[in-house]
Formats: structure tokens, sequence, C-alpha cells
């Protein structure tokens, strides 16, 4: 893997750096030097080329990498160039460590955008939701039902991937619409007021106590 | 006229005051053109919060909106399990109140 040879008593390598002279560098101009004569801050096992200028772009596309995923999550809103600068830094800094130590945020942050975009697919997606509440713990959702309420059939079950909060009430025998059957309702994310409580079957918000808020079972 | 149900009614009164529980609530299901009920516990005697008796005994609405899921009246004890919603923080909980009292009033506003 070495491209070249260097004597440590001269302090130069053997042969001429194969990757050439690179404009607004000066010091490449000497292709027999070692890092740019600046031992202290730079490092080139391989002696093609110095260290931290791959780091330094591993940074910069790790980070690139890592603001996509975040925005595809909906995690975040605008692109930081300033974050690119500062991985890129980082990552000159330490010949590109940097990068390998971020790339465990990168790999849960790609895990999260895979399940959902994998989420989308799922059962609740495609066959609406279900009769048994408790099938929706197979689809992703926890049952985050306050115990009184569970009791009395009222079950509420989140989906930490999707965001998405429903809750399911059972029907009451004797009761008359829906409260006579069992019946789902959708968190609106974005409620402002019990207006917008909810999202009616196609994913538009309503109110409480309309019928669109209704869902039921196949919805 | 009669209540039909109080589930997904909302919560615009939540107090005790002078020894009594309030509750007043709007879009109740009745079979008469009025859905505004006042619940009103005299006597209080015992307050359980989530089966818990509560620590503080002057109960006041936690968010600006309720939701009613259940609520159970018999001559002495009104329960009422209520969703709480705040929606500038898009939070919300659910909170089980059993009230006992001397007698229970229903007024229709």
């Amino acid at each position: 893997m070495q491209a070249r040879y260097y004597d440590p008593i001269l302090g130069r390598f053997y042969g001429n750096d194969p990757v050439g002279f690179q404009a607004g560098t000066g010091h490449s101009f000497n292709r027999y030097a070692y890092v740019a004569n600046n031992p202290y801050a730079y490092n080139d096992p391989n002696g093609e080329w110095l260290n931290f200028a791959i780091g330094g772009a591993l940074g910069a596309l790790e980070d690139i990498a890592f603001q996509g995923i975040m925005m595809a999550l909906g995690a975040q809103d605008e692109f930081s160039y300033s974050s690119v600068a500062m991985s890129t830094g980082l990552g000159v800094a330490t010949s590109g460590v940097s990068a390998y130590a971020q790339g465990g945020r990168l790999a849960m942050a790609a895990g999260k955008l895979g399940k959902k975009i994998l989420g989308k697919g799922d059962d609740v997606a495609k066959k609406g939701l279900p009769k048994n509440p408790d099938d929706l713990k197979k689809s992703g959702y926890a049952d985050t039902s306050h115990p009184e309420a569970a009791k009395r059939g009222h079950r509420t079950f989140e989906n930490s991937d999707t965001g998405d909060k429903v809750r399911f009430d059972k029907g009451k025998s004797g009761a008359n619409g829906y409260e006579g059957k069992d019946h789902y309702h959708r968190s609106n994310p974005g409620a402002t007021g019990k207006k917008d409580q909810y999202l009616d079957k196609s994913g538009n918000p309503c109110a409480r106590g309309c019928d669109a808020s209704h869902l039921l079972p196949g919805d | 006229m009669n209540i039909l149900s109080f589930h997904e009614s909302t919560v615009t009164k939540f107090l005790t005051e002078q020894n009594n529980f309030v509750i007043g609530l709007e879009d109740v299901s009745t079979d008469c053109s009025s859905d505004k009920v006042e619940i009103v516990v005299e006597g209080c005697s015992k307050i359980l919060v989530d089966s818990v008796p509560a620590v503080d005994s002057s109960l006041r609405m936690p968010c600006a909106d309720g939701e009613v899921l259940t609520l159970e009246l018999s001559e002495e004890k009104v329960f009422v399990l209520v969703e709480w919603n705040d929606f500038s923080s898009g939070t919300s909980f659910t909170q089980s109140y059993e009230v006992n009292g001397s007698k229970i009033q229903t007024f229709i506003i």
C-alpha cells in the first residue's frame, strides 16, 4: 500500500508525490517533502496524500449525509453550511478520526430513515386500522393507554417511528351512532385546538365530535 | 331532556369551590337542542385522581382543553376520564377523577 519510501534522516521521500503539485498549496511544489513540512499537524502514512485533506473530505461528507437524512426525517428544516464547515475542520484536525466517530450518528439516522420508509408500507397503511387494536402492536405501535381508560375500552397507541397516534374507543352496547361501534380517532400532530384536533381517513384535519373524526376498522 | 352521552364532550369548567366540585361541559350528546351541562357534586368527601387520594383537594383544569372519554354518574359519585390537551406544545395526557359527595346535581344550561 505504501506508494513511496521515506528517509527519516533526510526528512524526505525517495520518490516524488504522485499526487503532484496542488494549486494554492505552495509547499506541494516540493514533491519530495513530507506533509508540507509540517509533521506536527499532519501525517501521510501511505506517502500519497495528506491525511488532513482526506479527513476533511470525510468529515464534510459525513455531515452532508447526516443532514440530508435528518431533513428527510423532518427533524431538520434547513441545510447548515456552518455545520459542514465545522465537521470539515474536525476532520482536518483529526485526520478523519472524527468522521469515523460521527459515523455512529449517521448509522442511527440511516436506520431511522429506513424504518420510516418501510413504515409507509406497513400493515396499517396497507390494510387500514385493525379490528383488534392489539394488532397495532405488531405494526410498531406502543400501547400508551391510561389504565383506567383501558379498562373502559379507551386505548391509546403511538408509533414512535412515524409519529402516528391513534385512540381506540370500544363501542358500547345499546349506544347510538359511533359510540355504539368500535372506532378510532387519529391525532393531528399540527392541531391548534379542538376544531382541527383529529385527522379524517384522508389525512385532512377535522374537529372533535364530527363524523369524519371517527375512523372505522379498515380506514 | 335526556343526556345521551358525555363521550367526546368538551370540559369548559373543572374546579372545586366551597367543598363542591363543579364540572362544566359542552358538546354533550342530548335529545334536545341544548348541549351544555354543569354537574355539581355537593359536600365532597373524597377525591381520587388516578385512583390516588388527591393531595390538594382544590382541583383545577391542568390544561385549557379537555375531552371527556367517559363520565359515569351515580347518586353520590362522579367518575370522569378526561384527556387533557395542550395544543401549544402538542402534548396530551389522560387522568381519571372519582369525586364522592353528599348530593349530585345536573344542570342543563
